[in-house]
């Protein structure tokens, strides 16, 4: 028996001089990223250009005969506007001699380019380098941290930007990954009612706060993940994808989820860093406990939005499970001592 | 400096992979395979290649989408070839589905190449627990496959499962990330020299055949009336048939349940006969599963990237290897 097989024309792009199926994403080949980055940024050769991680977006670590660099390509639907506001928010940390990995203008003097993709037009930028590996939070290098982000709040705080990115607020916190986890839980709707229930606790809470809360530019992601630590001690911030106006607090969860289960002077050494450079208020570090809650459910609503690209099954699988079981236990917690932010008035 | 329209960078193609959206999929596929208006596409996940789930009306159905230059069609066309005849001998297998016109493969341009497309009938049902019964039932349609397969001559080839697959191939791939630290390249090539050594002292002897490849958990349902269903095989081809009780072993020794791994070779053996020797020889293959899935994640970092193999990635899969020899140690019994 033989299997027959055909070449079906089911359809193609609608560029008209192109011929391929109508595709989402695609992942552009390494060498030939690596060739064009290396003439509009004159980069000295040889250049090795290597797919890093695919993330949401994709990354490429970019090594010129002198210095290595990250290129990341951003997803088609990143509008340009978001871009321009974490790109230039970099441009100004850097200015103001922010340890973050900055962009790169090139020759001539952009730092965001467009890729012309299967998909559709895609922004890449290529940033500095964060030397080191990733922060390990010991009290030591959770001080460097805390003073960094501090650093970070403090010089953003008269950053103007004429282009629009979403406030991390309510909607974008709250109801935005609620509505995006709806469609994957109405089979389950025990776990439906108590996700609602759960993100009507949170809104009230932040509701009665939100008047007292400091606001601004957030890193928006700041775990450890998303530092680099040299050999030298120097710490570097990176991956401000997340980036936007919003609550000061909601940048400290990351400190607060690793304290809170490994040993509380982590938070207190953070909070030492920090405070050695930029005053925050109580009120904003009684917050951080109300926040991890909204910062769970949040990372479950990103998974939910992503499945398009990666599949329902992440979402669906073990992992809907275990992080409902994270938001349980956070409410537990939450409900038992609201204001418990160890360490904090002291 | 920041305008949202900046000037284009050249062109930068090829592309090595991209990814179909699930209703655009939908829609090429709707009147070939006469799915219903009101039918529905969702991407499950991405693995070596793209699986959809398509609910029409009240049937289930996958859509693989193959990625280009993983698979060639010829590949392609041997594995759907064994699935339609172990169907055809009510084996309980995921089969492919004809289109109207009774082709099997089609073929989708893609801007990185051709890339093949298959409906599969839905596996019913859930992952299997391994609780004794449903490890004896795994057994029992692992040598359903094997005993049907015997009759299989297939039109299309494969390459075979053989050392140069499981072993030299992998090693290669891996070789490029783990050469800068030479202590544990000098470990994974002793490793794998030891294996290939313990395979080749007694190939003669082990039963050779057309195996699934991947036969663990994930590629095996049970449904609500008890019956197993096996699904995934992307990797079959001929081979030892050792190696498709690898994976069971591995899960066995993993969470140190002999009687799971008793249960599925007493399922097995009701069907067919399988010799100790082959039993015997199985956790060598359990050692070149976790040599193969290093050698997929190293031979696709392009699309996948070298966060895949980095350091951290390849300590967890020496420490596994490590694992396996202590377990695997003279007089270790499973």
């Amino acid at each position: 028996m033989s299997i027959p097989c055909r070449t079906r024309d089911v359809g193609h792009s609608q560029r008209a001089s192109e011929r391929w199926f109508p595709v989402t994403h695609t992942v552009c080949d390494c060498d030939a990223l690596g060739r064009a980055l290396a003439v509009t940024h004159r980069l000295a050769p040889p250049i090795t250009c290597k797919l890093l991680r695919r993330g949401f977006h994709d990354t490429y670590l970019l090594s010129a005969r002198e210095s290595r660099y990250v290129a990341r390509v951003y997803r088609a639907e990143r509008s340009g506007s978001a871009i321009a506001y974490e790109l230039g928010l970099l441009v100004h940390l850097a200015g103001r001699g922010v340890s973050v990995s900055a962009p790169l203008p090139d020759v001539d003097g952009e730092v965001v380019r467009i890729l012309d993709a299967p998909e559709g037009p895609r922004r890449v930028a290529l940033f500095t380098y964060a030397r080191g590996r990733a922060l390990v939070w010991n009290r030591d290098e959770s001080a460097l941290a805390g003073s960094l982000l501090a650093a970070i709040h403090r010089e953003s705080n008269d950053y103007v930007c004429r282009h629009a990115r979403s406030a991390l607020d309510v909607h974008q916190l709250i109801d935005a990954p609620l509505a995006a986890l709806q469609p994957f839980l109405g089979v389950h709707s025990a776990d439906l009612d108590e996700l609602v229930r759960v993100a009507h606790i949170l809104r009230t809470a932040l509701a009665a706060r939100v008047g007292t809360l400091e606001w601004g530019a957030c890193h928006g992601d700041f775990n450890g993940g998303n530092m680099h630590i040299a050999e030298d001690h120097s710490l570097t911030a990176f991956d401000f994808d997340f980036c936007g106006p919003g609550w000061r607090a909601y940048d400290f969860v990351g400190a607060w989820r690793w304290a809170a289960w490994s040993e509380p002077g982590v938070w207190q050494a953070f909070l030492e860093g920090y405070r050695a450079v930029k005053p925050i208020a109580d009120t904003d570090l009684t917050a951080v406990p109300l926040l991890d809650g909204v910062s769970r459910l949040r990372s479950l609503g990103l998974v939910a939005g992503n499945a398009p690209h990666r599949g329902s099954l992440p979402v669906l699988g073990r992992k809907l499970q275990r992080q409902l079981n994270f938001l349980r236990s956070w409410e537990r917690d939450y409900l038992a001592a609201p204001d418990a932010t160890r360490g904090s008035a002291s | 400096m920041l305008g949202p329209m900046a000037e284009p960078l050249p062109s930068v193609h090829p592309v090595r992979y991209s990814l179909v959206s699930p209703a655009v999929l939908l829609d090429a596929i709707r009147d070939p395979y006469g799915l219903s208006p009101g039918a529905s596409c969702q991407l499950l996940r991405r693995g070596l290649h793209d699986t959809y789930l398509i609910v029409s009306g009240d049937t289930r159905y996958i859509v693989r989408l193959y990625r280009s230059g993983v698979r060639s069609s010829e590949e392609v066309a041997y594995e759907l070839e064994a699935l339609t005849h172990l169907v055809t001998r009510r084996v309980r297998v995921s089969s492919p589905i004809p289109d109207a016109e009774g082709q099997l493969i089609q073929l989708l341009a893609a801007p990185e190449g051709l890339r093949s497309l298959a409906l599969f009938s839905y596996a019913p049902g859930v992952r299997l627990a391994w609780t004794e019964t449903e490890s004896k039932l795994a057994g029992a349609l692992l040598a359903e496959i094997h005993l049907t397969s015997g009759a299989f001559t297939p039109v299309h080839s494969r390459a075979s499962r053989d050392l140069e697959c499981l072993v030299d191939r992998p090693l290669a791939e891996i070789g490029r990330f783990l050469k800068h630290r030479p202590q544990d390249w000098s470990f994974l090539t002793d490793v794998a020299a030891r294996i290939r050594a313990g395979v080749t002292a007694v190939a003669d002897a082990l039963e050779w055949g057309f195996c699934h490849g991947d036969y663990g958990a994930k590629n095996i349902h049970l449904d609500a009336a008890g019956q197993v269903t096996a699904f995934d095989f992307d990797r079959c081809g001929p081979g030892w048939r050792a190696g498709d009780f690898a994976l069971v072993m591995w899960a066995a020794v993993g969470r140190r349940r002999p009687e799971m791994w008793n249960a599925f070779v007493e399922g097995y053996r009701e069907r067919r006969p399988i010799a100790n020797v082959d039993l015997d020889a199985v956790p060598l293959f359990h050692a070149l599963a976790l040599l193969t899935a290093m050698g997929v994640l190293a031979s696709n970092v392009d699309t996948w990237g070298t966060a895949c193999v980095d350091n951290a990635a390849l300590d967890g899969w020496l420490t596994s290897l490590r694992t396996w020899e202590a377990q695997h140690a003279p007089g270790w019994q499973p």
